[in-house]
């Protein structure tokens, strides 16, 4: 990796935002492909990021701090990425299920996720199951990800797999759970393909249903 | 962890963290910490809980169909945390957050200003699985169906008021400026309830008689709370005036729970209750006409607890960092949060209405 690269990926990891527009610019400017940088600079801090928070290295607003610094790279790349530039990792639609209006953690994972080069459809909290469905449809998601904070709202995430079911959509869909309350086998009772303690293992939970 | 490398932490420590009883004989350990600044003061509150704390099973511990538990037991105590200037700097410990930044700001707008206080259920729809309150609505709007009682003394003339006033033989509640009567539709009928503002009869208080020691809110209400899943972990907000060596009025604020996640949550509680003491102490400055300066913050729980489930993130996170890394590199000063502060306030101010 060039060095201006990996000057993005570390001043990323450090989250800092202005010096992260100023090092992609330089990039551009070197004649560096849009793509390359995304890939070989953003998306490569990004990992870093996320490994940082599995090793304990960053407290969480450290990793949204980092996620804001790929997003301002991002928006000077933006209008330069063609298709065959921008990772084909698919669309992921994500939020707080029914009831529930927490959305800390669901913004962490949307967060990362758009930092490891998903499309993330954002609905927001208190999503009903028809409104998954709906986005699922609507945008041909490949994830879902939901999030409940609650013990209370945690069935709806089995309503909503239910309603994906009834829809015939389940197998055209991987289904992510996550929050406070859930556990492993709760994810596996009810039937959802992959369970993230955290964001950082969000993303790689994804990239491994992927494979 | 490295127990050597902890007894140094301690040391470090020194003065700033105390075990004021141990855990034995079915007794819960009760610790006190502080420090000048609110992230010094509940740093030192997290290294004291971890390292005298004992080890107690909860509710939400994940058990397998066996009933065996899958995660490790909480630590708890009960604690004292102190913060000798709880608007000095750096305020922000990067530790205590479960989200962004900017989500202290939304916390801060929740709590003192009730940004979601509309996201407070229906008692009457079972269906409605909302908030079953928020601190601001028990704090600045604490709940009372209206009684015949009140409604009657309200109602008295002036004169005949003023018997009961000369021998404090009744309380005017509806007299007050921060009590406000709302009527709500209960099946079909008008209810008419109080609503209390507490911080402002606080306010109030402490103008009046800048020396009370009335001067509290609090947020239990027994008829309620003894019967949900999830009642109110804050329990009371006390505010005392005292003169500086200078003579310059100074606010003291104490603050209880019956029951804090340490981890999670009982920084950014507060955050926000220091911001709280700020409104306090604006507003009644406004009122006296003289500066009231912030004191000390005190912070007082029952059960001060890292959920079973979060001890290995916070071995591997928080105390990792508190060892390895340099203290200002794990706190913010607010100012350096304002940008992010500032982008929630926009956000907000289009999703609410206001900030």
């Amino acid at each position: 990796m060039s060095n201006i690269l990996n000057d993005i990926a570390a001043t990323l990891y450090e989250g800092n935002r202005d010096q992260v527009t100023v090092l992609v610019r330089q990039a551009l400017d070197q004649g560096t492909a849009p793509g390359i940088i995304l890939n070989d600079g953003l998306i490569k801090g990004m990992d870093r990021v996320g490994q940082g928070f599995k090793d304990g290295e960053l407290f969480v607003p450290e990793v949204l701090i980092a996620a804001r610094a790929m997003q301002a790279g991002m928006d000077v790349l933006r209008p330069l990425l063609t298709e065959s530039d921008t990772p084909a990792i698919g669309k992921f639609v994500i939020g707080t299920v029914k009831g529930d209006l927490h959305d800390i953690g669901k913004n962490l994972v949307k967060m990362m996720m758009e930092g490891a080069g998903f499309e993330i459809i954002d609905l927001g909290a208190d999503v009903a199951p028809e409104a998954f469905v709906a986005a699922v449809k609507e945008h041909k998601a490949k994830f879902i990800g939901m999030s409940a904070l609650l013990t209370t709202t945690m069935p709806q995430m089995k309503t909503t797999i239910e309603a994906l079911e009834k829809e015939g959509l389940r197998s055209a869909v991987k289904v992510m759970v996550g929050g406070a309350p859930l556990t492993s086998a709760y994810a596996d009772q009810i039937g959802a393909d992959a369970y993230a303690p955290d964001a950082a293992t969000a993303v790689d939970e994804a990239r491994s249903l992927l494979l | 962890m490295d127990k050597e490398k902890l007894k140094g932490l301690l040391q470090e420590k020194k003065g700033r963290i105390h075990l004021i009883s141990p855990s034995c004989r079915g007794n819960i350990p009760v610790v006190a910490a502080s420090g000048e600044s609110l992230a010094e003061a509940w740093e030192n509150a997290m290294v004291g809980l971890y390292l005298h704390g004992c080890e107690v099973r909860t509710q939400y511990d994940a058990q397998d169909e066996k009933g065996n538990y899958l995660d490790p037991p909480s630590k708890d105590c009960s604690i004292l945390i102190s913060i000798e200037d709880p608007t000095s700097e750096p305020m922000i410990h990067l530790g205590g957050i479960p989200g962004g930044l900017e989500d202290l700001e939304e916390y801060v707008q929740e709590v003192r200003d009730g940004i979601k206080d509309h996201w407070v259920r229906d008692p009457l729809d079972p269906n409605d699985t909302r908030w079953q309150y928020t601190y601001h609505q028990r704090l600045f709007q604490y709940a009372l169906p209206l009684s015949e009682f009140d409604r009657y003394l309200g109602q008295l003339p002036e004169e005949e008021k003023q018997k009961f006033y000369e021998k404090e033989t009744a309380h005017f509640l509806l007299d007050h400026d921060y009590v406000r009567v709302v009527e709500k539709d209960v099946h079909g009928k008008k209810q008419a309830f109080v609503q209390i503002n507490q911080i402002q009869y606080v306010i109030d208080k402490l103008a009046q008689q800048p020396f009370t020691r009335q001067a509290q809110a609090i947020t239990w209400q027994p008829y309620l709370d003894t019967d949900i899943y999830d009642p109110a972990c804050l329990q009371s907000m006390w505010f005392r005036i005292l003169d500086d060596e200078n003579r310059r009025p100074t606010l003291n604020m104490n603050i209880r729970f019956r029951s804090r996640d340490a981890y999670d949550a009982s920084f950014m509680n507060c955050f926000a209750f220091i911001h709280i003491m700020e409104y306090v102490a604006e507003e009644v400055s406004k009122k006296t006409g003289q500066e009231l300066r912030i004191g000390r913050y005190v912070d007082e729980s029952d059960s001060f607890h890292i959920y079973g489930k979060r001890v290995a993130d916070f071995e591997t996170r928080f105390l990792t960092n508190v060892l390895n890394r340099e203290f200002a590199k794990r706190t913010f000063s607010r100012k350096e949060a304002e940008p992010f502060f500032e982008e929630r306030r926009r956000m907000l101010l289009e999703k609410f209405g206001k900030s």
